[in-house]
């Protein structure tokens, strides 16, 4: 198996599974996108990625318990997985390994 | 209750997968009683629907879908390719001699499909579906016979398209096509080129492209329009728009402003032109035939814009031009022809190339047996081979391989196979294609076009899935433990099927050597028959003749005496017709209305002796006296009219007042192909001996005059002596370009037709018989191998070489006894019917039969009786061994 790459919004929804934890579904995922980055996501979008991120192993996902609201339907929670939680790290690493090598303006030597 | 709308919720059901519906139909409904608290029912409904729509997606639709196969399925896939790969790796000989006859087959298979394809193609650029090519035929108003035997002609008089259009409100466009040669002068030098003479609607009506100008080119008088090749050559590479062509037709000449270039298409297109003069112009050649019904010298062209036209001969259109051809007692009878249709309908006669489709269906059908030995060959082959691989199968079995599966490996493993057969094939192809051209003296263009590649994939899909099958039915039968065993199966005898598709192979060969060797000999036939006359160092030149008689005998006569000046020369004359085109024929009326059709040529008085034509009755004509109403006549004359002394008939005729003389009988000669008998045949001196008779014609030079001068050259250095013939050429006519043609290579011209079929079937016999016999070697080498422990002990037990070679050929010997035995018939039959469209040709002798299975027995016993030989000269011990 080659490496895994992500897209910007996988790795966003993928983050925000990890933050989420125990009560990471659908609707949760596109409320605290609109809280904690103030973006509108669709909800059908949401879905499709967290369904690619099941696809490569990143995350997990099973049925919750019965509800008496949303029509009686089971929730179907999303856990980010140990390889999910490894390429985020990773990846944080590889950003900043290149954050610290973009040049930075000095502005010891004005004085 | 709040709900979502009813068809948004069925419509997520209905495309959801199941695993997911639920998570997310909860989501959803989530979203909408939280907006539909917020914001109102109905926004809350417009988006759910919005996003129920949002989720029409392909990674949800097809979830599910794929994956299985995608990973189970593909490992497996990938796992028969290797297995398939290895087992062609380990049996290099028989992977070679599958691979290669089949590569072989569709080499063949796809030039024939170029070929075919190409002539299908012929006409079929023009945008304009409703053009149509007028033909007409003669019908006798009295007696309701058809004259020239019914013949159906797209050559027609010259004002018959344009009295048509007017009298015909369907028709929008017409063009004629005239064809006359001219000599076009451009810096000095003459240049004898055929001009089309066409009408204003002929750039509009076909779809030339048009390089430079418009399609309004033509519409003013002394212009012309080019093709490319004849820029080219007049002009090189300079712009020949708005320069001048001197032009010369029948003594009088005239320049034209060039003010159009168009790409002829020559390789598509029926009409063949490389100068376009407007049509007016051919009246300086046709003269008063310009505006007369009588003769027929074009070809014309209509849009022809009704959907209910038949193709065929329209009583509509006879009756709109009847009033103009109402002269006597003939109906001129019209019809129309798809113009797609024209290069395929060799019935009805004109100026284009035709094909007969009939062709291409022996060329399909050919490539079609080529194949299907090709086919057979890789069954019988894998088939028997495969049976090596019976324990591999029994381990499958054992190890839980469903049958489907199984066969789903064999075919998989055939496609592999054939596929690369067939990339080799196009390969093949493509290299041969030159040399293929060559022979066929075509111009196919290989081309990897999405149509070929489709085409390969097809074969290799039908072999795959066809010998796939076999396999599969004849490998998966047995039980497991048999085939684990691998003990009484592999020793079985060859299956019925397997005999019966080799026999059905070599009867397909043998039949094709029996065809290829009778055409053979049939061509040889033709070119040794004895025409009647002496064809060796004949030489046709034509005269550009004066408009009459007189001029061109005068010309004719300054000729002869500047070519007796050597004695190279044998013999100088002249003749109306020339043995490049059909000879003129009259229709003459009886006196009970019936029509005799009888050839007739205007002559010089040395023709006959020029020719070297016997006489059998009478004297030939005299220079020394008149020759006025003087004829000879051909045995076939005497013969149709029944006459016991000839020298004392008349030809009969209805409107003969005044009688001519029959003065001599010469032996029939051959003055068409050897495709048509001798037909009744006079030759005059005096253009109108039998003139005044004639009712109807049918010719491709008029009026009557001297267009051909024949020279008979003696012995000695041809390109010496036709130096000295142009020399003297120049000399006497120097305005005229030397245009000259031996009447052998004429001839052989004739059955150019016949001698490309003889070079496809000859290919494809070899196409086919190589096959054969790489299939036959690869068949006998296996069941060699299969037999290996029986000769081991036979041999022990003290079996001779001989008697095991003779055991181990003898069965291939009967099958290809019951090849023969197949395909005698079968060849005699389809002979018969090739030989049936030549007047003159041989009976069918036994040689070739007996050539052709010899051949095809020689070849297959000498590589059994070596596999055979090889067997059973080794030693037993090596053989037995390991057991």
């Amino acid at each position: 198996m080659g490496r895994t790459y992500l897209g910007e919004f996988e790795e966003v929804t993928l983050t925000i599974v990890g933050i989420l934890g125990e009560e990471a579904y659908g609707n949760a995922v596109v409320k605290e996108i609109q809280e904690k980055l103030d973006r509108t996501v669709n909800l059908s979008a949401v879905h499709i990625t967290l369904y690619r991120l099941e696809d490569k192993g990143l995350v997990r996902s099973e049925m919750g318990g019965a509800t008496s609201t949303r029509g009686g339907r089971r929730k179907r929670y999303f856990k980010i997985t140990n390889a999910g939680l490894s390429l985020l790290h990773d990846m944080q690493t590889q950003r900043r390994k290149l954050w610290d090598l973009l040049p930075r303006l000095n502005f010891s030597g004005l004085k | 209750m709040q709900t979502p709308s009813r068809w948004s919720s069925k419509l997520l059901k209905w495309f959801c997968p199941d695993k997911l519906y639920e998570g997310i139909e909860g989501d959803l409904l989530e979203q909408f009683e939280k907006d539909a608290q917020s914001g109102g029912l109905r926004a809350a409904r417009r988006r759910f629907s919005w996003s129920v729509i949002r989720f029409f997606h392909p990674s949800i639709l097809l979830r599910n879908k794929f994956k299985q196969l995608n990973n189970a399925g593909m490992g497996m896939y990938k796992s028969h390719l290797l297995v398939a790969y290895r087992s062609m790796m380990k049996h290099k000989f028989y992977s070679f001699i599958n691979i290669f006859g089949l590569a072989m087959a569709v080499a063949f298979v796809f030039l024939s499909f170029l070929f075919v394809n190409k002539e299908l193609g012929y006409d079929q650029f023009h945008e304009n579906d409703s053009i149509y090519r007028l033909f007409s035929q003669v019908r006798n108003a009295t007696t309701e016979e058809t004259e020239f035997s019914g013949r159906r002609s797209a050559i027609v008089s010259i004002p018959l398209a344009s009295d048509m259009a007017g009298q015909t409100p369907s028709i929008s466009m017409y063009s004629r096509v005239a064809s006359n040669s001219g000599t076009v002068l451009q810096d000095q030098t003459p240049y004898q080129e055929t001009i089309h003479f066409v009408d204003p609607d002929f750039l509009s009506m076909f779809s030339f492209p048009i390089l430079s100008g418009s399609s309004n080119a033509l519409d003013n008088p002394n212009t012309v329009v080019l093709s490319q090749e004849s820029a080219r050559k007049f002009f090189g590479s300079t712009d020949p728009m708005g320069k001048t062509l001197e032009i010369t037709f029948n003594d009088s000449s005239q320049l034209f402003l060039v003010t159009g270039l168009v790409d002829n298409l020559a390789e598509q297109s029926s009409i063949n032109f490389d100068l376009l003069v407007p049509f007016e112009t051919f009246a300086t050649v046709a003269g008063r035939s310009m505006n007369s019904y009588r003769t027929a010298s074009i070809e014309a062209y209509v849009i022809f814009e009704n959907p209910d036209v038949s193709k065929g001969l329209s009583p509509v259109l006879t009756s709109a031009v009847s009033k103009f051809t109402s002269d006597d007692d003939t109906i001129l009878e019209i019809g129309i022809q798809p113009m797609t249709d024209v290069h395929l309908q060799p019935e009805i006669g004109g100026n284009a190339g035709t094909v007969n489709p009939k062709k291409l269906y022996t060329m399909s059908l050919l490539a079609f047996l080529v194949l299907m030995v090709a086919i057979i060959n890789f069954i019988t082959l894998s088939t028997s081979h495969s049976l090596k691989r019976l324990r591999e199968m029994g381990l499958r079995k054992t190890l839980g391989a469903f049958k489907g599966q199984m066969r789903g490996q064999l075919i998989l493993e055939s496609f592999f196979v054939s596929f690369l057969a067939g990339l080799l094939g196009m390969g093949l192809a493509y290299l041969v294609t030159p040399y293929f051209n060559q022979l066929l003296e075509m111009s196919l263009v290989f081309a990897i076009d999405l149509i070929s590649v489709a085409f390969v994939f097809a074969i290799a899909l039908l072999i795959a899935s066809v010998s796939g099958a076999i396999q599969s039915l004849v490998l998966i039968k047995y039980k497991a433990v048999d085939a684990l065993k691998g003990t009484n199966v592999a020793v079985k005898k060859d299956s019925l099927l397997n005999q019966s598709l080799l026999v059905l192979q070599f009867a397909l060969s043998i039949t094709l050597i029996i065809g290829t060797l009778v055409i053979r000999a049939q061509m040889n036939f033709i070119q040794n028959k004895d025409l009647g006359y002496d064809k060796e160092r004949l030489v046709e030149i034509g005269m550009q003749s004066p408009s009459d008689i007189a001029s061109s005998q005068n010309l004719l006569n300054r000729f002869r005496q500047e070519l007796e000046k050597d004695t190279r020369i044998l013999s100088v004359s002249a003749s109306m017709n020339s043995f490049r085109e059909p000879w003129t024929q009259f229709g003459i009326r009886q006196v009970d209305e019936t029509v005799e059709q009888v050839f007739f040529n205007k002559i010089d008085g040395k023709y006959v002796k020029t020719m070297g034509i016997e006489l059998t009755r009478g004297v030939d004509f005299d220079a020394n006296s008149s020759n006025k109403s003087k004829v000879l006549v051909n045995e076939a004359l005497v013969k149709h009219f029944g006459w016991e002394d000839p020298l004392s008939e008349q030809i009969p005729g209805k409107n003969y007042t005044s009688n001519h003389q029959i003065i001599g009988v010469f032996k029939d000669f051959h003055f068409s192909t050897l495709h048509d008998k001798i037909e009744p045949l006079a030759l005059s001196v005096e253009g109108g001996a039998i003139r005044e008779g004639v009712t109807g014609l049918s010719t491709y030079v008029w009026p009557i005059n001297l267009y051909t001068a024949v020279l008979r050259l003696g012995p000695g250095d041809l390109q010496g002596i036709l130096h000295f013939v142009e020399t003297s050429w120049g000399e006497v006519n120097p305005t005229q370009p030397f245009v000259y043609s031996f009447v052998d290579d004429v001839l052989a011209k004739n059955y150019e037709e016949e001698m490309r079929w003889q070079k496809v079937i000859d290919s494809a016999s070899i196409f086919s018989i190589a096959i054969a016999w790489l299939g036959l070697l690869g068949l006998t080498k296996l069941s060699v191998q299969k037999r290996v422990k029986e000769i081991g002990i036979r041999k022990v037990l003290g079996s001779t070489v001989t008697d095991i070679t003779s055991l181990l050929s003898k069965k291939f010997l009967l099958l290809i006894v019951i090849s023969n035995a197949i395909a005698w018939p079968a060849a005699w039959l389809l002979s018969e019917k090739w030989l049936q469209d030549f007047t003159y040709r041989i009976t069918i002798s036994p040689i070739p039969f007996l050539l052709g299975g010899l051949g095809v027995l020689v070849v297959a016993l000498a590589s059994v009786g070596y596999q055979s030989l090889r067997a059973a000269s080794s030693n037993p011990v090596d053989s037995l061994k390991c057991e």
